[in-house]
């Protein structure tokens, strides 16, 4: 999809399991769960300047998170409590532009009741990889 | 100008050390007896971390021969008794070798 650039983000509506939510911030990541750094450091006094650092892959393979390294957090302003583990479609829209529409789970969610301010939410989906 | 550790080749009883990570040489321990300069109960120690197994057989624990350390700014040369021998496995590691060497008159 594309967007005329600047956008300031208004105008973007997130619904979760058919549910508008009133969003004061979005954040949408994405990262590839597989790719990794880690490795085994296995340089040496013996080796010349400007050499390449040497390196192994760990002989062990990671056990399966199930990561799936793309997630949706989102402010809201509400009382509604998002519960954890809960499986839905999360959609966003930017000036009637679907950025994304994807099954996701609820991985994390707060909700915050202070005085002199509205009760506002906050949630974590882990969205399926597309 | 500091010298980078890089290019370094330490050897003891003829052979090199192998893929060396660390090297640590204390020249001293004690101070020297009566008027000698050069006899002490404690002349130094020299510690080698390694990533291979070290060149080192425990056949040779006790054995006193020539040890050399030269690059990377540093030089040291003398004679050392092998002290210990350590090898470690490591889940999900490679494994690891050390060498502890007293340096000897």
């Amino acid at each position: 999809m594309a967007f005329e650039t600047p956008h300031d983000g208004s105008g973007t509506v997130l619904t979760w399991k058919s549910t508008t939510y009133t969003v004061t911030n979005v954040v949408v990541s994405m990262t590839d769960p597989t790719a990794t750094a880690d490795k085994i450091s296995v340089s040496h006094l013996g080796q010349t300047v400007g050499e390449t650092a040497k390196t192994l892959d760990y002989p062990l393979a990671g056990a399966a998170s199930g990561d799936t390294g793309q997630t949706v957090q989102f402010d809201y302003i509400g009382k509604t409590l998002i519960t954890d583990k809960d499986t839905g479609t999360i959609s966003i829209t930017i000036g009637g532009t679907s950025l994304l529409s994807r099954v996701g789970t609820v991985n994390s969610s707060t909700l915050t009741l202070a005085t002199q301010d509205a009760i506002r939410g906050q949630a974590t989906i882990r969205i399926a990889r597309s | 100008m500091a010298d980078y550790s890089a290019g370094v080749t330490a050897t003891w009883n003829g052979v090199n050390f192998g893929e060396v990570t660390e090297i640590s040489v204390t020249h001293g321990g004690a101070l020297p007896l009566a008027r000698a300069s050069t006899w002490a109960l404690d002349i130094g120690t020299i510690e080698m971390k390694c990533l291979t197994t070290a060149n080192i057989s425990t056949a040779n624990y006790g054995k006193r021969a020539q040890v050399t350390i030269t690059g990377g700014g540093l030089a040291y040369s003398g004679k050392a008794v092998l002290e210990k021998f350590t090898m470690a496995g490591v889940v999900n590691d490679v494994s690891r070798y050390a060498v502890t060497l007293k340096v000897q008159g």
